[in-house]
């Protein structure tokens, strides 16, 4: 039987030294930028909308279409509404314009595109076509959404809503309206003083 | 040299891996996500793709809706005070009992009696329809308010739910939609789906125009084309027109699809439920022509409404499963929508909807979650207006339609004075166009003829809705049924509210359903009936010589005045009622005698004997003498010939001979008694008719 050996005298341990060191160093930096990514992962708030000093992120839940009758070779249309009545009004959209095949979120999200309405008071996914040119993604059970555009994040910041409504829609006529919650992180404290 | 490999290895491991550990959690797909939506494809016009694109429009017409119905049920619950409103109304919004068993075969519960300051009256049956499916569970009740604030009866205009000033909103949101679906059914004129949707939001936008034209231009399965113009004429009270088309619909339907179309099972109590499913298909069509005959409110109207109206609730629930969901409620069975589609099935659509928020909506979702059930938002109560009626009789009335009485066809519960009473709960229910009232059990009683019998029937007008009614015009009609399809009426008289309607009429010896229904001549009126099952005696024709039989006695009116000689005319004042309260204590009696000549010497009586069962404890009492016989009678025996006793007799191959007398029942007690008249002839052949009637204290 083969014994793996690497240093049984002094000098030969030596010798070993800097490569255990250059194993360390690659060890350690490659935990640094690990932790470099992570510190850039958000995690994503479940069913509610958090404005930040300079985002506004929102997780959409699978949690409705979960229950929905999507078996893969059923195509439909998945969409999601986030709606905003105060002041002038926020109507978003996240929706596709073909058919999808299957319910899989991250298929639906990567086939779909994040859009702002015309008229926030009567929407209509496909009146609504300002593409925004923010980032989503899955994670978990949810779709999240991070707005970063200067309109949407005026919108929060001077009209503040608590809440915004959700509206998930389904293949085969389904939707859910949920109302959700709005939390505001974006009062940072600096030097005593407070700024949006 | 170290330094440069660590750095080299680092830049080379970091670049590699450095993108991928980014993005990957924001799941941003990037580029290629853009470009996709950027280049939108080229609108495919395949039938597939455009119902998917035409349910995206309803779905966001009906969460826009759902959203003004939201905003308005918020707004009823603005004060304190309509928030109480809401207090009762839980029981039935969240409906579930966590496994309590109530055991009860008809899905009865219980009386649930709730103590509130506000102004809901609490007497309420809290009757749980369950899901096959899931835990949700549905509860329907009578509207537990009187006046709700800014709704209309959304059973009438769906949009009756929202406040007033959401109704214009709503409509424009409907607009919307009805132009794609009319350019979509130009493009599909043979999608019956299309057809459907266009009829059914024509009509909730109250445009019974569009309606028309939609349901007109349907170019579908024929079947389906007819229910459409049927349920257009059925919501615009075209109800005669509405029957022919639902009957031709019903002709026309291919045998698959009607065999599940008129399975009638959710009509029935669940105990009766499965002998009626383990009917053939055709047995079960052949029975359900016979259910809805017995199921016709007024026999006088040449329309059976609860007919029309189940056909109706048929082709709504039809227009909605279809789509999964509509403005409100999830019609997908395996979530809960089976409930749903009972619950119209067997009451209509509810005349109001209570929700009690965002935050109950959060709690019974938790609940039904705990039991893997998926949501079923919004959860609302399901409330209907009061005055409906139960005129879909029970399967023993059913199987056999010629023993029935008139507790078989009780219409609804009242109170004392007349008023719907909400603490019941029938198996079905409707909302008939006119209201109708249930006439108080009468007098009925049958005279042999030659080749017929007369069915005499005596019924008091006397509801406390019609003695209420301002218009004193009205009319009560005798009617008679034997068999789906044929009615004959048989009287007509003008009555006043508070009288006796007295009607007779010639019929067939064969057994059938008599009716009296009475009609005000004011479109405010009252409808009311009464119905039961007689079997009339076999006519003069069928007896043998020799053969003796006697008639049931009548009880008439009777005052000071000597009666009059025998004759059927005294059949006009027949006593509306066999119950005697203390002003009836003297009755006329009237009865026949049939195969007794004027010259046979025959010995009459008349008797009346308390019609209760003695215990033996009694009995013993009675033989030690140490207690009275409850059963004091009253007998009267005379032998004919005898001038002096006025019996009339008409000759002929079975001679008839007519008799009435006074009788006064005031040493009675209170209590039910047989009364009897009979006759023994000089060779020994005895007969008699008998008639029960109770003593009122």
């Amino acid at each position: 039987m083969m014994r793996l050996t690497l240093c049984s005298k002094g000098w030969r341990c030596a010798a070993m030294l800097p490569v255990l060191l250059l194993v360390l160093l690659i060890v350690s930096a490659s935990t640094s930028v690990h932790a470099q990514a992570s510190s850039k992962v958000r995690k994503p708030y479940a069913e509610e909308v958090v404005v930040e000093l300079s985002a506004v992120v929102v997780a959409l839940p699978q949690q409705a279409s979960r229950w929905w009758s999507t078996s893969d070779d059923q195509p439909g249309f998945y969409s999601w509404r986030i709606d905003a009545n105060g002041g002038p009004g926020l109507s978003i959209v996240l929706a596709s314009d073909s058919m999808m095949r299957g319910a899989n979120l991250s298929q639906i999200v990567g086939g779909s595109s994040l859009r702002r309405c015309a008229d926030p008071h009567n929407p209509t996914v496909r009146s609504c076509t300002s593409l925004l040119s923010d980032s989503l993604g899955v994670k978990d059970d949810f779709v999240q959404i991070i707005l970063r555009d200067s309109l949407t994040l005026q919108y929060f910041r001077e009209v503040r809503p608590a809440t915004v409504r959700v509206t998930t829609f389904g293949p085969h006529g389904r939707f859910r309206l949920e109302r959700f919650r709005v939390r505001y992180r974006d009062r940072v404290m600096r030097k005593g003083n407070s700024i949006r | 040299m170290t330094a440069a490999l660590v750095a080299l290895v680092l830049s080379l491991w970091v670049s590699a891996l450095g993108p991928t550990a980014v993005e990957r959690p924001n799941g941003d797909a990037g580029a290629g996500r853009r470009a996709y939506a950027t280049q939108r494809p080229a609108a495919k016009v395949d039938s597939v793709e455009t119902r998917e694109r035409l349910l995206v429009s309803i779905s966001e017409f009906q969460a826009g809706w759902q959203q003004l119905w939201r905003d308005s049920e918020l707004f009823r619950r603005r004060t304190k005070r309509q928030q109480q409103q809401l207090r009762p109304r839980l029981p039935f919004l969240h409906c579930h009992n966590d496994g309590r068993d109530f055991g009860a075969s008809d899905g009865r519960i219980g009386l649930t009696k709730l103590q509130d300051d506000s102004v809901v009256v609490h007497d309420y049956l809290l009757i749980e329809m369950k899901s096959a499916f899931s835990r949700y569970a549905v509860c329907p009740t009578w509207i537990m308010s009187p006046t709700i604030d800014q709704a209309l009866d959304e059973s009438i205009a769906r949009d009756g739910a929202l406040i007033d000033s959401l109704r214009a909103p709503a409509k424009v949101l409907r607009a919307g939609l009805l132009a794609e679906l009319d350019r979509s059914a130009q493009l599909f004129p043979t999608d019956g789906w299309i057809a459907g949707q266009r009829t059914r939001f024509y009509l909730d936008q109250e445009d019974v125009r569009g309606a028309l034209t939609a349901a007109n231009s349907c170019q579908g399965e024929r079947w389906w084309c007819q229910a459409l113009l049927g349920y257009v004429q059925a919501r615009t009270t075209q109800l005669w027109s509405a029957e022919s088309l639902f009957v031709e619909m019903r002709g026309v339907m291919p045998r698959e699809r009607r065999c599940a179309w008129e399975d009638l099972s959710n009509l029935l109590a669940p105990y009766e439920r499965k002998t009626y499913l383990d009917l053939s298909c055709d047995a079960r069509i052949a029975i359900n022509t016979r259910l809805w005959w017995m199921a016709d409110p007024l026999l006088r109207t040449q329309v059976n409404e609860r007919f029309v109206e189940h056909e109706l609730r048929r082709v709504e629930i039809a227009l909605r499963i279809d789509n999964g969901q509509d403005e409100r409620f999830t019609w997908v069975a395996r979530e809960g929508g089976d409930v749903i589609a009972q619950m119209i099935e067997r009451y209509g659509w509810p005349t109001y909807t209570a929700w009690a928020g965002y935050d109950e909506d959060t709690n019974h979702t938790t609940y039904l979650d705990g039991f893997k059930s998926p949501p079923m938002t919004p959860y609302t109560t399901f409330e209907y207006s009061l005055g409906r009626v139960h005129t879909v009789p029970s399967w023993s009335a059913i199987s056999d339609p010629f023993t029935v009485t008139d507790s078989n066809w009780t219409l609804r519960k009242e109170t004392a004075k007349g008023e719907p009473a909400t603490n019941w709960w029938p198996i079905e229910h409707y909302r008939p166009e006119r209201p109708i009232v249930q006439l108080p059990e009468g007098q009925t009683a049958m005279f042999r003829r030659q080749s017929q019998a007369v069915v005499a029937v005596a019924v008091r007008i006397n509801h406390p809705s019609i003695l209420r009614e301002k218009a004193p015009g009205r009319d009560a009609m005798l009617l008679t049924t034997f068999k789906p399809g044929q009615v004959d009426s048989l009287a007509l008289a003008p009555v006043k509210p508070g009288m006796t309607a007295a009607l007779r009429g010639l019929v067939d010896s064969k057994p059938r359903l008599m009716a009296v229904e009475s009609q005000g001549s004011s479109s405010e009126s009252s409808d009311a009936r009464t119905r039961f099952a007689v079997t009339p005696p076999p006519p003069l024709d069928s007896m043998k010589p020799g053969e003796i039989a006697v008639s049931d006695p009548a009880l008439l009116i009777v005052d000071d005045a000597a009666l009059p000689p025998p004759s059927e005319e005294l059949l006009d004042r027949m006593l509306g009622t066999v119950h005697l309260d203390a002003k009836s204590r003297r009755v006329g009696v009237y009865w026949e005698t049939y195969g007794i000549s004027a010259t046979d010497t025959v010995t009459v009586y008349v008797r009346v004997v308390a019609d209760v069962q003695l215990s033996t404890l009694r009995r013993l009492g009675m033989g030690l003498n140490v207690a009275s016989n409850p059963n004091r009678e009253i007998v009267q025996k005379w032998t004919e010939p005898d001038a002096a006793r006025g019996t009339r007799t008409l000759a002929g191959p079975i001679p008839v001979q007519m008799r009435a007398i006074k009788l006064n029942l005031s040493q009675l007690q209170p209590g039910p008694y047989q009364l009897e008249v009979g006759l023994e002839r000089n060779d020994g052949a005895t007969a008699f008719g008998r008639r029960r009637i109770v003593i009122e204290p």
